[in-house]
C-alpha cells in the first residue's frame, strides 16, 4: 500500500497530487493516506503537502529500497525478490540463510551497511554505510557442479557493463574477477557453493561495490578506489544496482543455454591480466610467468620461464612489476 | 600339437566336468589339470596386504570416501589463520563441512553426506586436486 501511494506520488513528477484522487485509487481513507505519507517521510523520503494541492515528491533519499530498485528495473526473475536490511552483518551469510529456507531463483539480499563484510578465505571488506552495493545473489544455476565456476568471471563482466553503462568508467577485469580502475580495486566478488557431486544446491554471489566511498582506511587505500573518486560525481547506487541486475540476467542467460565461450569472449576483451608478466600466489607457492591466455574452462594459462605451461585454477594475481 | 590346439583343449576341459586329462601324440605329452574348487579358477590369487589399497582391505571396505566434484584447491580451514574444519578422529554430523574446495574465486563448501568418524584426509592444505579425487575417508557411526 504504502508503495502504492509513492508510485502514484512518481508517476506526477514534481507535480501535486491530492489526497481525494490517492483516496479513489487506493480505496482507503484520508487518515490511511497519511499514515502511509509518514511512514514514507520516516523512510526519507521528502514529501511536501500543501493544504487543497494534496502531496508533492520532492526527494527521494539515497538507499537501496527494494520498491526504488524495482522501480523500472527491466528483468524476469534476477533480483526480483529483495530481501533488504539497513545493516547486516553480511549479505552472503543471510543469503545462504534464505537459500536454505527456499527463497526464489535470482533473489537479492542487500544491506546498506555490512558489519562484518568478507572476502576470500576469511578477508574482510570495507561495507560502510550507504557507499556502495554491498549485495548477494541467490541463483540455482541447472548445471554440473564443476561447469560453474566460470560464474564468477561472467559476474565480473555483468558489473565492469554495469560501471560502463551508469557511471562512464571503464574497469579492467584481473583474473579471474577482480575490478579495476586506476590500477585499484573497485568491486570485489566472493562466490560460494553448496554443491553435491552431480547437483548445486545452491549459489551465492556476493558482489561489493565501491560506489561513492571517498575515504578508505589505512592499508586499503592503496589497493582500493571508488567509483566517485574515478568519475569525479556521485554515482547513483540505485541506477548501478539496476543495470547489474540486467546485465547479469542477459549474461546468465546466455551461459545457461550456449555455455561459456560467448561469455569468455567478452571477459577476455575487458581483461587486463593476459599478455604480461604476472605472479601468482597460493598457500603453496608463489610462481612468476607470463600470463599468456586462459583457456576455455577459465584457467589462467601461465607460461613459466623454462617454457612449461601451467593452467592455474585458483590463485592471487598480482600484476604488480617485479 | 601345437600351442592353438592345447589352448583348445583347455577351454574344452574348462567348460566339461572333466578335472583332468593327459594326451599323447606323435611322441608329445600334455597333461591338463583343472584347479580343484569349480570351474575358472574360482580361487583368486590373495593380494599381499602391503600392496592393498585401502579401499579394499576388510576394514576400510566400511569407510566412505568423500570425493571432489570439481577441480580446484583444498582448503581444510575457512581462513589460513583458522582452525580446520576438521581433524582426524572427529564425529561429523551429515551436513557439517569438511573442506573447501576453490576454483576461480568459487568456494565451495564439501559437507558430509553420512554421520561419522573422519578416518582419514587424504590431501593437504592448498594442494591442487581433480574432479572425483578422494578427499577424505569416513567410517558411518549411527
Amino acid at each position: 500500500m504504502k508503495e502504492q501511494v509513492l508510485h502514484l506520488l512518481k508517476k506526477q513528477q514534481s507535480e501535486f497530487v491530492s489526497g481525494e484522487l490517492i483516496c479513489k485509487n487506493l480505496g482507503v481513507s484520508r487518515t490511511a493516506v497519511w499514515k502511509h505519507i509518514q511512514a514514507l517521510r520516516a523512510e526519507g523520503y521528502e514529501i511536501v503537502s500543501q493544504p487543497r494541492a494534496g502531496y508533492r515528491l520532492a526527494g527521494v533519499p539515497d538507499r537501496l529500497y527494494p520498491q526504488e530498485i524495482l522501480s523500472g528495473l527491466k528483468t524476469e526473475f534476477m533480483g526480483r525478490r529483495i530481501f533488504y536490511f539497513a545493516q547486516a552483518p553480511s549479505t552472503n551469510v543471510l543469503a545462504r540463510e534464505l537459500a536454505l529456507a527456499g527463497a526464489p531463483d535470482g533473489a537479492l539480499v542487500v544491506a546498506e551497511e555490512q558489519t562484518g563484510g568478507r572476502g576470500r578465505l576469511g578477508r574482510g571488506w570495507f561495507s560502510p554505510a550507504g557507499k556502495g552495493i554491498w549485495c548477494s545473489l541467490i541463483l540455482y544455476p541447472p548445471v554440473n557442479p564443476a561447469a560453474a565456476p566460470p560464474l564468477t568471471m561472467l559476474t565480473a563482466v555483468a558489473v565492469a557493463r554495469a560501471v560502463r553503462l551508469v557511471a562512464g568508467l571503464a574497469p579492467g577485469i584481473k583474473w579471474p574477477n577482480d575490478l579495476l580502475l586506476e590500477g585499484k580495486k573497485i568491486c570485489g566478488i566472493l562466490t560460494e557453493m553448496s554443491a553435491e557431486m552431480e547437483r548445486i544446491n545452491y549459489l551465492i554471489i556476493g558482489t561489493g561495490i565501491n560506489v561513492n566511498i571517498e575515504n578508505f582506511p589505512g592499508e586499503i587505500a592503496n589497493a582500493a578506489t571508488s567509483l566517485k573518486a574515478c568519475a569525479g560525481r556521485t554515482v547513483s547506487r540505485v541506477e548501478l544496482l539496476q543495470a547489474y541486475l540486467q546485465e547479469m540476467e542477459q549474461l546468465y542467460r546466455i551461459w545457461i543455454k550456449e555455455g561459456f565461450a560467448p561469455v569468455l569472449k567478452l571477459w577476455k576483451d575487458l581483461c587486463v591480466t593476459l599478455q604480461r608478466p604476472v605472479r601468482v600466489s597460493s598457500l603453496k607457492e608463489s610462481i612468476e610467468g607470463w600470463a599468456e591466455d586462459v583457456d576455455e574452462e577459465g584457467n589462467l594459462v601461465l607460461r613459466l620461464a623454462d617454457g612449461t605451461v601451467r593452467h592455474i585454477t585458483a590463485g592471487e594475481v598480482s600484476l604488480r612489476p617485479f | 600339437m601345437d600351442l592353438r590346439e592345447i589352448r583348445e583343449l583347455v577351454k574344452l576341459i574348462d567348460q566339461t566336468g572333466i578335472s583332468e586329462l593327459s594326451i599323447e601324440s606323435n611322441g608329445m605329452r600334455v597333461a591338463i589339470k583343472k584347479n580343484p574348487g569349480g570351474p575358472q579358477g574360482a580361487e583368486e590369487r590373495p593380494v599381499p596386504a602391503a600392496f592393498a589399497p585401502p579401499a579394499e582391505t576388510k576394514e576400510t571396505a566400511k569407510f566412505i570416501p568423500v570425493a571432489s566434484p570439481m577441480v580446484g584447491t583444498f582448503y581444510r580451514a575457512p581462513a589460513p589463520d583458522a582452525p580446520p574444519y576438521v581433524q582426524p578422529g572427529d564425529i561429523v554430523q551429515k551436513g557439517q563441512t569438511l573442506c573447501l574446495i576453490e576454483a576461480m574465486k568459487m568456494m565451495n563448501e564439501i559437507k558430509a553426506e553420512v554421520t561419522g568418524e573422519v578416518v582419514e584426509i587424504l590431501v593437504e592444505n592448498g594442494e591442487p586436486v581433480e574432479y572425483g579425487q578422494p578427499l577424505f575417508y569416513l567410517r558411518p557411526v549411527s
